[in-house]
């Protein structure tokens, strides 16, 4: 194989001090602007390319950017976990399991799961990329707008597992994040809608503006409304037990939603409208349906939070696919990082890999070593992490409060949009003290948007024509397993429901 | 399903949430109905999806507000019980931040400032011990939040905040 | 409030002038006012989110500004507020700033379509214009197995069944969009149907990702765009919207619309504007301080970094092109069906 010899070139190109040590700021700036909600890796590497152009090392540049990136997902998991404040979309799902862990003083266990997930999930789809991104690469542009509205429909059946325990709430939050991705402009034809004549919602309501409302702000407003109810001290930290602070039964349910999480992440993330939430949800509603112990899902069960930070991981690969091969950005953190490139006059695309071969191996390269830093950065580090907790619970969440404004206000000096963010805060303090689940309101904000554009695109390009939604085979078999994913599960519970309204029935009751 | 340490909100809290959401429901429906009616509805048109957003939002609110008239009726004295959340905390605490926001974004006190004494009175809000105990603790950590913000964010980011009146 | 303001103006005004009547006595130069601006910082304001292209041009010039040393002594701040293609910072710039020469605003031919499309109660024409300082060309592009070989192919196709061509670029109203309309226009097909045929996508990738999968049959984006592609056989380039031809990645230049022989001429072009109300001394310093940096070594690296064409107008003919553009752009996007 050509790609390992050149592989190896690579890492005797980045293993030098210089390289190493872009990598290890790369990964050390990653990791803090992972924990603040709302400054993500996309603005810091769009902010840090002046300075990158200065030092003028295409490589060493890269090399640190592709640091950033991984090192921010490694750090989001760690605040997701902790505090229940994820800084982006594809942190949610780590945050249902990792914050319940954490209450019930297995911080530790969850920190780990996470970041030996990311690291297996970054080396299995390192090695993925090394050998399949050319193929892989044009089967992901093969997907056509029919395509994408099948698929997130069968995205939206499927994950209302996220849902939880109660089902009418559980859909009256994926409601409103629905309503709330309806805000805003039409993307399609230019027209307002829900804007109630504000201009600057005219832009619609931003993902980072509705996480940091519903988590960081409301959590804040919830902790405020219940001061008297709360014990003082947090939990005791569970005795660490085992190797890397899993214990041998944490290891054993660890290890294959790692695996599928990666499964799922890999192709999503080279999927053009993809993107990492997706996978994070599908695999969280993966490993509940299959958990053995369902009661377990919402208390703290580890296979929630080693699944999704794996797919969080993998689709960062997958993204590269894409980018590397055809200079198709399908996040804003690629897409910054496709700028960067033509900085420094190298246009990522089908010449790439001929014409910068010693740079693109070389990136690859950078990514094992990477994450080899980010996973011997992070495991110590949970030691420290874990402090957080010890923090006195007013100065931790007004702190909160002061980096939620910060990552809504610095980034767009738009007074409607923190005003926003604290009103969605308000609405998710109602909704943690009536028992709606916060999770699904994201869910439904992103996948709304992606269904209805991609149902009317694919609309527009058939010239009205519904049947091509039926034609296409792509399309139809997507559409067909949507159906079956939501028609099997309820099945037995169907069967099982009319026989409890038939023993009702004979018990006499009401 | 109910943890521990969290009961279930009151059956009155549930059912003038449910009032609340139909209502809101209904009026969002209505809006995007007069909208429909005025540019015409067509399958692939900007009308289409408010329509069934808003549509689902009305019969998702009908079915809770359902389950909490059921509650309400099956409600018992036992039920009401119930640690009760207190309003008045929070509801500071959200004036603070719009207050702080108004300040950040139109006067000049500036960014070190305005955080300082948000902080202060954020982390009073959040406590329950009283003011004169932990006012130095909270002033100092404030201070050094809001400094290490304001300079990480002006000097390594190049993202201004406000200076305000403080030579920095 | 009104009259505070006026005072302030009159005061700033007069500071500057004795400023730079000081100056000159000193050192007699033939630029008086210019010499003594930026009297404090200088605030530059991006009317967009902290990385999008607006920014990077607000970050680019108040990096040039201080590696010229153009300043003044003072310094130079980026500030975003972001919104509604700009349109938000362009309310922002006119309500709150009026008067004052230390605040800058970066501008741009999307933001013209922004205030049609959002409806916005202010307009470009309401601030100061101070200068055009970059241009990109758009290009049109299909992909190689494409049966359209030459513009005219296209255009004819589209006039002959407006439904038959499917495009596909940026947002609605944007650029991309506006490009279209003139074409049909131009080439005397039905402009509001072939308009309705135009996809948005969120970026260049998502629409790349559409051309490669068949979804769409045009591609219309900025000329480096598409570059890598066409540059591997995956897509053709039709014509560029400039004045002259370029290389879009073909290794030879690719035509214009003009040669084409239809009369469509859109550049993507940026600028910056001062808040209304100003003095005409400050209006002539500002002027005089983008005029320098214009001419700075620094600037014209940073042109050639960003890969951005210089394309400078300032004074009374930026103000005069804004004004063109402004009504040209308008008239469009109404034929279009979306100025209503």
């Amino acid at each position: 194989m050509n790609a390992f010899a050149d592989l190896v070139d690579g890492f005797g190109t980045v293993l030098t001090p210089q390289n190493l040590l872009y990598a290890a700021i790369g990964v050390t700036v990653g990791t803090l602007v992972g924990m603040l909600p709302g400054i993500g890796p996309a603005l810091t590497i769009a902010l840090l390319l002046p300075v990158a152009l200065e030092l003028d090392d295409p490589t060493g540049t890269l090399i640190m950017f592709a640091g950033i990136y991984y090192g921010a997902m490694y750090g989001g998991s760690t605040t997701s976990i902790l505090l229940n404040t994820p800084g982006e979309s594809a942190s949610v799902a780590t945050s249902i399991e990792g914050y319940q862990m954490a209450r019930r003083g297995r911080a530790r266990a969850a920190l780990a799961t996470a970041a030996i997930g990311s690291f297996v999930a970054a080396i299995i789809t390192t090695v993925l990329l090394t050998f399949v991104t050319e193929p892989m690469a044009r089967l992901a542009v093969s997907f056509r707008a029919s395509d994408y509205f099948a698929l997130a429909l069968l995205a939206m059946v499927t994950v209302t597992a996220v849902v939880g325990a109660s089902l009418v709430r559980g859909l009256m939050s994926l409601t409103f994040g629905l309503f709330l991705g309806v805000v805003g402009i039409d993307a399609l034809t230019g027209q307002a809608r829900f804007t109630f004549g504000v201009a600057s919602m005219l832009d619609g309501i931003d993902v980072v503006v509705v996480i940091v409302g519903l988590f960081a702000v409301g959590e804040a407003l919830f902790i405020a409304s219940r001061l008297r109810d709360l014990p003082e001290k947090p939990v005791p930290l569970e005795p660490a037990t085992g190797f890397a602070w899993l214990s041998r039964a944490d290891w054993a349910r660890s290890w294959r939603p790692w695996l599928r999480g990666t499964a799922l992440g890999f192709p999503f993330g080279a999927l053009p409208s993809g993107g990492a939430e997706l996978p994070t949800f599908l695999s969280y509603m993966y490993e509940k349906r299959r958990a053995k112990n369902k009661d377990e899902f919402g208390r703290g069960a580890i296979e929630g939070v080693a699944g999704p930070e794996a797919a969080n991981n993998a689709s960062f690969s997958g993204v590269l696919v894409p980018l590397l091969t055809l200079g198709i950005p399908t996040s804003a953190t690629a897409a910054v990082m496709l700028a960067a490139f033509s900085y420094f006059n190298l246009s990522p695309g089908p010449q790439l890999f001929q014409t910068q071969s010693s740079l693109v191996w070389a990136l690859i390269a950078s990514l094992f070593v990477g994450n080899v830093l980010l996973l011997a950065l992070n495991l110590p580090l949970i030691r420290l992490w874990v402090k957080v907790l010890q923090v006195p619970r007013p100065l931790l969440y007004a702190g909160i409060l002061v980096f939620a404004t910060l990552g809504v206000y610095a980034v767009s000096g738009n007074i409607v949009d923190v005003l926003l963010a604290y009103g969605i805060g308000l609405v998710a303090m109602l909704m943690r003290h009536l028992d709606f689940p916060i999770a699904p309101a994201i869910l439904g904000l992103i996948l709304g948007p992606l269904m209805e554009t991609q149902f009317r695109r694919a609309l527009l390009l058939a010239d009205g024509d519904l049947s091509i939604f039926v034609t296409r085979p792509l399309t139809l078999a997507l559409l067909l397993l949507a159906v079956a994913a939501l028609a099997l599960p309820h099945l037995p519970k169907l069967f099982r429901g009319r026989r409890a309204d038939r023993l009702a029935v004979v018990t006499g009751e009401d | 399903m109910t943890e521990p340490g969290r009961p279930e909100a009151s059956p009155l809290a549930g059912l003038a949430a449910g009032v609340v959401l139909v209502a809101a429901g209904l009026a969002l429906f209505a809006r995007a109905l007069v909208v429909g009616a005025d540019r015409g509805v067509t399958l692939g048109g900007p009308t289409f999806a408010p329509l069934v957003v808003t549509g689902l939002w009305v019969v998702v609110a009908g079915l809770y507000l359902g389950t909490q008239v059921v509650a309400w009726r099956r409600r018992t004295p036992a039920t009401d019980d119930g640690p009760r959340p207190a309003w008045r905390a929070p509801l500071l605490l959200l004036a603070l931040l719009v207050t702080y926001a108004f300040v950040l974004k139109y006067t000049a006190v500036g960014y070190v400032l305005a955080t300082l004494a948000f902080y202060i009175g954020a982390a009073q809000l959040l406590s329950t011990r009283p003011f004169r105990e932990v006012i130095a603790r909270d002033a100092i950590v404030g201070l050094a939040l809001s400094l290490t913000v304001y300079l990480a964010f002006t000097k390594l980011l190049g993202i201004v905040l406000p200076a305000g009146v403080l030579p920095l | 409030m009104m009259r505070r303001r006026f005072l302030g103006i009159a005061v700033s005004a007069l500071v500057l002038g004795a400023a730079g009547c000081a100056e000159q006595s000193v050192g007699g130069k033939e630029e008086p006012a210019a010499a003594a601006y930026p009297s404090k910082t200088l605030q530059i304001m991006a009317p967009a989110a902290a990385g999008g292209g607006w920014d990077t041009t607000a970050r680019s010039m108040q990096k040039a500004l201080q590696d010229a040393s153009l300043l003044n002594g003072q310094s130079a701040e980026v500030r975003n507020v972001n919104g509604a293609a700009g349109t938000i910072g362009l309310a922002e710039l006119v309500s709150s700033h009026s008067g004052n020469a230390h605040q800058l605003m970066i501008t741009g031919l999307v933001m013209i379509g922004g205030v049609v499309t959002n409806k916005s109660q202010v307009n470009l024409t309401g601030t100061t214009p101070i200068a055009t300082l970059t241009s990109e060309s758009e290009v049109v592009v299909v992909r190689a197995d494409s049966p359209y070989q030459s513009l005219k192919d296209l255009l004819d196709a589209a006039k002959a069944d407006p439904t038959a061509v499917k495009w596909g670029g940026g947002s609605a109203g944007g650029t991309d969009h506006i490009l279209v309309g003139l074409l049909a226009k131009a080439a005397g097909a039905d402009a509001k149907t072939v308009a309705k045929q135009y996809v948005a996508y969120s970026g260049g990738g998502e629409a790349k990702a559409a051309l490669l999968s068949g979804d769409i049959s045009v591609g219309v984006s900025g000329a480096s765009e598409f570059a890598d592609l066409v540059k591997a056989g995956d897509l053709r380039a039709l014509a560029v919207s400039g004045a002259a031809p370029e290389d879009v990645g073909a290794g030879t230049p690719t035509p214009t619309i003009k040669d084409a022989g239809y009369e469509v001429e859109l550049l993507n072009w940026r600028g910056v504007v001062a808040p209304p109300g100003i003095s005409d001394a400050d209006r002539t310093a500002v002027i005089g301080l983008v005029d320098k940096l214009h001419a700075s070594d620094a600037w014209k690296q940073a042109l050639a970094e960003k890969k951005w064409q210089d394309f400078y107008k300032s004074g009374d003919e930026a103000k005069a092109y804004f004004e063109s553009e402004s009504t040209r752009i308008t008239s469009v996007l109404a034929e279009i069906g979306l100025g209503q």
